[in-house]
Formats: C-alpha cells, structure tokens, sequence
C-alpha cells in the first residue's frame, strides 16, 4: 500500500464492512467507463452476524468481477475463493506434468492401516485451507498437517469423517514460490535438521530458525507451475512445493490468496513494490479522474481490494504483510478431522 | 554428508573481505564469524563445488584444515550440503529499496509544533521520526505533537529530550498517546537506567546520566552498532548507510543531511522534499568499498557509517575519525598489539595507502 502511494496512484481499500458503501461508487466508475485495476486479497465470510448478509456480499462481490474482468484487471479474483481443494488440485498439478504425493481419503482405521502397512510413511492434512476450528474451551485450533504414528493411531475411532491421508515425501527442503502473474519467486525453506519443523514448518522454533533462502527453480518446474495457475483460473498465488533427497520437485498446494511477506523480506524480492507496479501498470483510470473528482472526492481510480481487515493481535496476522511465523505459535496444534481427537 | 556432494554457501550467509581477515554475516540469525582470508577464497571460488574437487585442488598436505573449514561452517550453518543442483538466487538478497523518498527525519522541536513538516513527510512516506526537544520539554506540547504524529502515515517515533521529573512520569501518558512511540532517550537523567513500557514492552526508555551530548556519540564505532541483517547488508552495498534517504529539520526549518553536518541544502518550506531528496541521494552514494581504511574492513558492511566526524570534512571518502579498529592488524584500540591505523601507511590527498611490510612486521609481532 506504501508502494502505490509512493508511485503516486490513488487507493480505494474495500474490506467486507466497507463494501455496502463503496459498491455503488466502484459500479458507478466502472459505468462511466473506468477501468481500474482490481486486488482482490482476503474476504472474511464471517463479517456480518446474518449468514445472509454474508452470503449477500459474495454474491454481489462475484457480480462485479463479472462485469469487469474483460475490461479490467483483477489480481486475484473472488473464484480464487474456490479453488483451494486439495483434492482437485493434484489432478490439475499432473496434468500440468507437475510431481505428486500418493493420496488416499479415508473415513475408517482399517482402511487406513491397510495403506499404511507399506514402508511409506503418511501424513494428514484438510482438504481445504480452512485452517482454524473453535475448540470446546474457547481455544482456536490449528490445522497443522500431522504425521500419521501409533499415537494418533491409538487415540483415533474405527470410523471418522473422511480424511486425506497422504503420501509423506522424505524431503531435503521444502519450497514456497509466490506466483505473480506469471513470474514465480521462490523461496527454500530448510527444517530438516530440527525434528519441530520437519512436518510442517509452521511449527516455529524460535531457537534455531529454519533457513529461509532465495532459489531459482529449473525452468521447466516454473512452466509447469504456470501451466497450472492457468488451468486453476488464478494470477496469484503461493505454491507449496518440497524437493526430496533426490532433487525431484514435488507439488503440495497452492494457495491462491497466499501472503507474500514471509517469501518477499528474506529473499529481497520486494514483492509489495512489484505488486504495486503491476497494479500501476493495468490501471486505465487516469484520463477522467480529475474531472471526476471535482465532483466526488470519494471516487477513487484504482480499487485495490484486500478484504481481510488486518487487526493487531491474533490470528488475521496472518494475512498482514509482514507476518512472520512465529505469530502461528499462538494457536494450538490440532487437525481436522481425525486429530481434533487430540 | 560424504565427499562427492556439492557445498553451497546460504545467500544470507554473506562472507565480507578484510585486510587481515574476514567474516561471514549470518543475516538471519543476525551475527556474524570471523574466517581466514583463505576461507573467504574458497566460498567465492568453490561455491557449489564438489567437497572432493576442492580439496584436490588445495592439496594432501592442506585436506585436514579444509575438513576443518568445512565442518566449520556447518555448524553454523552456513552452508547446505547435497548431492543435487541447487541453484540458489544470491542477487534477490541484494535488493534494497523502501517506498519513499526520505525514510528518516530527525526533527528539532522547539517551543511551535511544526505541523507542515510533519504533513510533509508523513505525505512521502517517511517511516522513521526522531523527535529532539530542545529545551526542558513541555508535556502538553509533547502529548499534542505525538497525538498528531500516530494520526499521520509515519510509523514509528524516537523522542530524545533532557530529563526532567515531569517527563518521566508522563511516560506512560506519552505512548498512551500513540503507541507509535518505539524509544525514549532521556539525556542528563539522575540515574542509569533501562525502562519497557507498553502492553508487548514496546517501548524503551534510556535514562542516561550523562551530560555527554549525543554530538559526542555520533560517528564512533563500536562493535554494538553493527547490524547484522539483510537489509543493513544490501543498504551498505550501495549507499551511505548514515546518510541514505535521511534528512535533518532544524527547529528554524532548515534542512541538512544530519543534525551534526554544516551543510545547509535548503529550508523545508521553500525547497520542495523530492528536490531536497536528489540533493541526498548525490551524497549518500559514498559507499564504505570507496572510504579510505573502510574499504580493507571486515566490518564495512555491518557498521554504520558517519560522514560528519571524519579526518577531512573536505573529502566524501574520508576515513571515521572516531573509529578505534585497525583492520590491517585487525586489533582494536585497548588490545594488546593495537597501533594507529596511520602507523600501517600513510595518509595521502587520495586516500589511505596501506604499507604492506610494515604491516606484515605488527602482524609477525603477535605471533
């Protein structure tokens, strides 16, 4: 946001309790035949006390983005609030030629003990990203991916809610790569050595950090990932990807409305300033602003749309800008579903 | 870990060249090592090599300090060892930018609130503001001045005044007023002593019983001024960490590029920001590789700099005068073996010429 101040553009910042008010100046611009370049970044579905409302918004969120997006850029979009299955996900990453982890869903022991009766070890994870459940004492549980061991075995019923068991890949490092509008940063993440991090990193040690280093994927990897952002629908993102032992590059997820600054502030990339100038880029509004603004000051040329309100404390941290790690470590380690019977 | 795989130095693993030896900054965990020269070789030249290859390369009889070297840095880290091609990006960590003209403003406060200043830079996105009270300072104008500031775009406050009782026990009504208030120094106090205040200890208070003014602190180096992250890394490659995108408002208006320089580059109402922005970035862009003995230094690049209090006011690349470390002996001033860095060379109009065999006679003497 500092960036696109700084290159001189004018900001409309939309969050979910703005939006009733500032639909009719977006639409009204739009009418007139502006075209501002829209970013799309975090909706929360939980504003309004009335599911309706809620709902309402969506709706009237997904109209304007279908009466734009011929003429106008959006980075991001609101249907990269559907693509987060990671079900669906892998099919498209091997279509794309991408590598994947074996994965199974499973709602019942003995299924899951015939699977994990190979050599292979196992993970669990959700299918979505909806990583946040409300506990039974008012804690918020987290939805680390878990390893599957005789622990969680034995504390785990004869039949649950189907759950994705998935494939654990013995990796050298795992990677993160901020896609932006076909251009991928990557960033390698090193936890190996520290048994906390080893199967998913967010559990942060505070004491010995992982490395976070800067790396340039193979080529082909970075056509392949951009293959598969086409196939989803998106321009923006954070995949997930792990690298094994033998230098083979496997794809996790991809989170299409993933935040940047945990890649962006270790590696140098500047990502908040190269936003800013794509934005800056795609932005046709400029012409009949003035005379436009003499009459409103409220309309503004570029809408920038990141729609999670960033609070001080707790865990919407986690789509500021800024947000490192260890802001996780304030939530609890729990999983959907068969270990919230942990 | 055997012998065939490739050795890769971590891009936030930054190995720094001195005359008599160098270091590697871990930008990360923030610290840094000393290594041999010879080591610093290798990282540069073996980067991604095979183990293997690089101890043919220096020999039977130097394997076992190579093995040393090695297990070295990977107890610190320093470097990931594999058998795969990695291709690490060591350009991105160079990277240095922020989103603005000035990033810095020290602002002296006198007995008016300077509200245009403040609306100027807070308009160009000034991140830092260090506020300095002139005189004995009045609460209510301290309270309005931080009220308007945290209403402002400027993100975090220093305040530096004279102790006074009444300030002290304003403390707390002070941040109250913006908790964008990181750091409060309190000069010629009763006592010694270090205070957190706020909810997270946000804030800290230096109560400093000294009447040393701070003129007489800028520009010294010392070992607890470096900064040893990414970004303090990539800023020093290519500007004047003490002067780049800085600026100092006088009480009176008048804009220099420290509140200790004599130049005066114009006056904050007449001369618009951007302008007064070139004029600092023209004299910011004296790196530490071009300051004379800086540049032989193992630490230029996590020390900051000064280019006020140097030997030639005159010259942009003139050595800190108030610098107590001889890097062609590495020996700090106290240390036994220390001698003046002019006892190593000679001080001439191009800068400082480094005599190689007297050098060589201080460096045999600590052996």
């Amino acid at each position: 946001m500092d960036w696109l101040h700084h290159l001189g553009e004018r900001v409309m910042v939309v969050y979910p309790q703005t939006l009733a008010v500032k639909i009719g100046t977006i639409l009204n611009l739009v009418q007139r035949g502006e075209r501002p370049a829209f970013w799309f970044r975090k909706w929360s579905s939980a504003y309004h006390e009335q599911k309706y409302l809620n709902e309402e918004s969506i709706k009237l969120l997904n109209y304007l983005h279908c009466i734009t997006k011929d003429n106008c850029y959006w980075l991001n979009s609101p249907s990269d609030l559907d693509s987060n299955n990671k079900l669906i996900q892998p099919l498209l990453a091997e279509e794309a030629g991408l590598n994947i982890a074996q994965q199974h869903i499973v709602s019942a022991k003995s299924e899951l003990l015939k699977i994990i009766n190979s050599d292979k070890k196992f993970i669990t994870k959700s299918f979505g990203t909806a990583i946040y459940a409300n506990g039974d004492d008012d804690t918020t549980l987290f939805a680390y991916t878990q390893m599957i061991d005789d622990a969680l075995l034995a504390k785990m019923p004869e039949t649950f809610y189907p759950s994705l068991v998935q494939q654990y890949i013995d990796k050298e490092f795992e990677i993160r790569t901020f896609y932006l509008d076909g251009e991928c940063f990557s960033m390698a993440i090193f936890s190996q050595e520290n048994d906390k991090t080893k199967v998913d990193f967010r559990h942060y040690d505070n004491a010995m950090p992982n490395r976070n280093e800067p790396i340039c994927l193979p080529r082909e990897v970075e056509e392949r990932l951009r293959r598969f952002a086409s196939a989803i629908g998106s321009n923006c993102g954070s995949f997930d990807l792990i690298q094994d032992k033998t230098g083979q590059i496997y794809f996790v997820e991809f989170n299409p409305l993933g935040q940047f600054g945990m890649v962006s502030h270790p590696c140098g990339y500047m990502l908040e300033k190269r936003i800013a100038q794509l934005l800056k880029s795609k932005n046709q509004c400029n012409t009949q602003y003035e005379r436009i603004a003499k009459h409103d000051e409220s309309l503004l040329p570029l809408c920038v749309m990141r729609l999670e309100q960033v609070s001080d404390g707790g865990y919407e941290l986690c789509y500021h800008s800024d947000f490192y790690e260890s802001d996780y470590a304030i939530v609890r380690s729990l999983h959907k579903p068969i270990d919230l019977l942990g | 870990m055997t012998h065939k795989d490739k050795l890769y130095l971590f891009p936030s693993c930054i190995p720094v060249k001195g005359y008599a030896r160098s270091i590697i900054v871990d930008t990360q965990r923030r610290c840094y090592k000393f290594i041999p020269n010879v080591l610093y070789r290798i990282l540069q030249e073996h980067n991604g090599d095979i183990i293997e290859h690089i101890m043919q390369l220096y020999g039977k009889e130097n394997c076992e300090i190579i093995e040393e070297y090695i297990e070295f840095l990977i107890e610190n880290n320093f470097v990931f060892i594999s058998k795969n091609d990695i291709t690490f990006n060591y350009n991105s960590i160079k990277n240095f930018d922020t989103p603005n003209h000035i990033n810095n403003a020290q602002l002296d406060v006198g007995s008016i609130i300077p509200f245009n200043t403040i609306d100027l830079l807070s308009e160009h996105n000034c991140t830092v503001l260090q506020i300095f009270v002139k005189e004995t300072a009045d609460i209510a104008l301290l309270l309005n001045l931080l009220g308007y500031v945290h209403k402002s775009r400027i993100a975090s406050v220093y305040l530096n005044a004279k102790y006074s009782c009444e300030i002290e026990q304003n403390l707390q009504a002070l941040l109250d007023q913006s908790n964008k208030l990181q750091q409060v120094l309190l000069t010629d106090a009763p006592r010694t002593e270090t205070l957190r205040l706020g909810p997270c200890e946000s804030c800290i208070v230096y109560l400093i019983n000294s009447d040393i003014s701070s003129k007489m602190q800028c520009g010294t180096v010392h070992p607890n001024n470096f900064a040893t992250n990414r970004q303090m890394m990539a800023e020093t490659l290519c500007h004047s960490s003490c002067w780049h995108k800085k600026i100092s408002i006088d009480a009176n208006g008048f804009v220099r590029p420290c509140r200790f320089a004599e130049q005066v580059l114009g006056s904050i109402g007449d001369t618009p920001l951007t302008a007064l922005a070139e004029q600092i970035v023209a004299l910011s862009s004296t790196t530490k590789d071009q300051v004379e003995v800086c540049r032989h230094c193992e630490f230029r690049r996590i020390c900051p700099d000064c280019r006020v209090f140097t030997r030639n006011p005159q010259s942009p690349t003139a050595h800190l005068a108030r610098c107590a470390y001889n890097p062609y002996i590495a020996r700090w001033q106290g240390q036994s073996g220390y001698v003046p860095v002019d006892q190593c060379g000679m001080f001439t109009p191009k800068g400082f010429v480094p005599d190689a065999e007297r050098i060589e006679q201080y460096a045999l003497k600590f052996c």
